[in-house]
């Protein structure tokens, strides 16, 4: 392995101090990396004992004094317990400390108060805060990690994750979508298991260490029939129309499961890990309902990124390839915002631009930047890089100009929050 | 000073979950066993975000008024921790952006030295500054994960469910923050002394 992976990973990991044994062996064999290793040791130490000076105004005592002071509730059973008065504790709290709590617990008092008489059906509404799309936030999240991953194995990880969004999201709407719009994710999902994850295994380093290669093998396709199971026994539980959508996905983990299994015949036996991986549990609160409307809106676009990220993921993409994927996975997100702004989406505009800077700024500009490094000027993909790198600014004086072009979506400050947020992406195109 | 060693987590979830569900049917004295157990932890992580005390104290105190404004919508059985340091996180993001509105610029407590170093003894003073100093420089968005992972001890994908994040993007982060703190912290500056473990073979 080489120093420079080596001492990557010793900063990947949860504890630096902590080496695993396909690190160890290097690390005592190799002087630099030894040295690397003792020096994140100590960064990590010092970094656990970083202080904080103490807190000014002991507002702690001050609000645990009001909470223990606030009248006792008396539990009736089997009853359902009367909501309790925080509007009342919020509001001696702040009479108590308003020299310093000023408007901004004021502001808070208001919210309580509101949120005290208001229906729980419109606090459940606040609580989802349905306009964000938890889905197609973690897929362009993946594509920065795809962006990111350097390494077969690495791409094998952020794949598996892609996949495990795709499944968690598609079975928390299995009940009750309209089949079509499950046969889409089904699809997403079979692209990033057969054309992703699959993909990646003829590329894992020949001298990988055996027992490492075995474990990773052995994690994914647990993982991958672990999907399958889940599939198999929802389809038990989904309308008739479902249930071949459900099956697609099924037999395309095992079929990326028997592909993993495969590669790892004649590896030694992964040792049994603490507890089997299980199917990716859904993370978001939205009810199903919201899922598939904000899916109806987003459907196109999360394959447009899925499909991108799963090129960025083909090991035999060159340097500048994933330099054209990255801008394609920014471009679809331009391309997203300007029908948004022109049907006066404030709200998804801002949703939308937020996603395209957290994109270029953590993905494609670093991208660029460091394929600006590897390739001179003058040479076919040096070339090829800036001509990408024009393509960007103008996609970004696009977007701007998309966004400018409506009064009502211009001056939502949601909206100017995320543009301001743009300033930082002209520079890092320009560097 | 608040560094005083932070009990593992969770030590004591049984306790926890008992404290939510009483704060849930309107305890007040059970939610303020939860205020008692993280407010510390979630002070001193939002005072490395914001670099200012006061700042770091009424944030602190705007988020236990939020959760406690919506502990009934906490979902029982998920991480109370992240749960609480999420609310923080959103509230300083929002602190951020309307101090961009308003051009207003927060004092920065990270230029106090003697505050921060007090109790530190002599030969770590120096060491603690200069990372102190590092950390304050690092992107708020990697040194809010770095923390998570280091101080609180947080799993990576505690981290990403903290930030809204993915798993992947919460390790990258605390990657390039260590990257970045490796890079402007010679050797020199970390003596074998500021350590008391070597990486374990």
């Amino acid at each position: 392995m080489k120093c420079e992976a080596v001492q990557n990973q010793i900063l990947m990991l949860p504890d630096p101090r902590e080496l695993p044994p396909a690190l160890r062996d290097h690390v005592q064999a190799c002087a630099e990396c030894q040295a690397w290793a003792q020096h994140a040791a100590r960064l990590e130490t010092v970094l656990e004992h970083l202080p904080a000076p103490p807190a000014p105004e002991q507002k702690k005592e001050s609000m645990l004094g009001d909470l223990m002071q606030a009248e006792p509730v008396i539990h009736t059973m089997p009853a359902p317990a009367k909501a309790p008065s925080y509007g009342l504790l919020a509001a001696r709290f702040l009479r108590r400390n308003a020299s310093y709590v000023g408007g901004l617990a004021a502001a808070v008092l208001v919210v309580i108060g509101i949120y005290a008489m208001w229906p729980s059906k419109q606090k459940d509404e606040i609580a989802k805060q349905p306009e964000k799309h938890p889905f197609l936030e973690k897929i362009v999240a993946h594509n920065v990690a795809l962006s990111q991953a350097k390494t077969p194995a690495e791409r094998l990880q952020v794949l598996n994750g892609v996949a495990d969004t795709i499944s968690a999201n598609t079975r928390d709407v299995a009940r009750i979508a309209p089949p079509a719009k499950l046969d889409e994710m089904a699809t997403l999902y079979q692209k990033t298991v057969e054309q992703g994850m699959v993909k990646q295994l003829d590329h894992l380093p020949v001298n990988m260490d055996p027992a490492e290669k075995a474990k990773l093998l052995d994690t994914y396709a647990t993982k991958l029939n672990a999907d399958a199971t889940a599939a198999e026994t929802l389809a038990l539980a989904v309308p008739p129309g479902s249930q071949p959508v459900l099956k697609k996905m099924a037999d395309s983990a095992r079929k990326g499961e028997n592909a993993l299994r495969e590669k790892a015949r004649g590896l030694p036996s992964p040792a049994a890990g603490s507890s089997p991986p299980t199917a990716a549990a859904a993370t978001s609160s939205l009810a199903a309902e919201d899922k598939i409307r904000l899916f109806e809106a987003n459907g196109g676009l999360i394959a447009s990124l899925v499909n991108a990220g799963i090129a960025m993921s083909n090991p035999e993409s060159s340097q500048a390839d994933r330099v054209k994927m990255c801008r394609d996975v920014s471009l679809a997100l331009v391309n997203a915002i300007g029908p948004a702004a022109d049907a006066q989406n404030a709200e998804r505009v801002a949703e939308l631009t937020s996603l395209f800077h957290n994109f270029v700024r953590d993905g494609f500009a670093p991208m660029l930047a460091d394929a600006k490094r590897d390739f001179p000027p003058k040479s076919p993909e040096g070339m090829r890089v800036r001509e990408l790198q024009g393509y960007a600014v103008e996609d970004l004086a696009r977007l701007k100009a998309d966004i400018g072009k409506n009064e009502k979506v211009r001056e939502n400050q949601h909206v100017r929050d995320a543009v301001k947020q743009l300033d930082d992406l002209t520079e890092a195109y320009k560097s | 000073m608040t560094r005083e060693p932070v009990p593992d987590l969770p030590s004591n979830l049984d306790a926890e979950a008992e404290w939510i569900r009483a704060a849930q049917a309107g305890d007040r004295a059970a939610f303020a066993q939860l205020v008692d157990r993280y407010w510390d932890r979630l002070y001193r992580w939002l005072y490395h975000l914001t670099r200012d005390r006061h700042a770091a104290e009424d944030l602190a105190q705007e988020t236990f008024l939020r959760a406690l404004a919506a502990v009934k919508t906490f979902r029982a059985g998920s991480n109370f921790r992240a749960w609480v340091f999420r609310i923080g996180h959103n509230n300083f993001v929002n602190q951020k952006r309307a101090e961009r509105r308003t051009k207003h610029q927060l004092p920065d407590d990270a230029a106090e030295p003697d505050a921060i170093t007090a109790e530190s003894s002599a030969e770590h003073r120096e060491v603690l500054e200069v990372v102190s100093r590092a950390v304050a420089d690092l992107p708020s968005d990697f040194r809010s994960a770095l923390l998570l992972r280091v101080y609180e001890g947080m799993s990576f994908r505690e981290v990403a469910e903290t930030l809204g994040t993915t798993e992947e993007t919460a390790r990258w982060r605390v990657f390039k923050a260590r990257q970045k703190l490796m890079k402007v912290l010679p050797q020199e500056l970390l003596p074998p002394g500021a350590s008391s473990e070597e990486p374990k073979e």
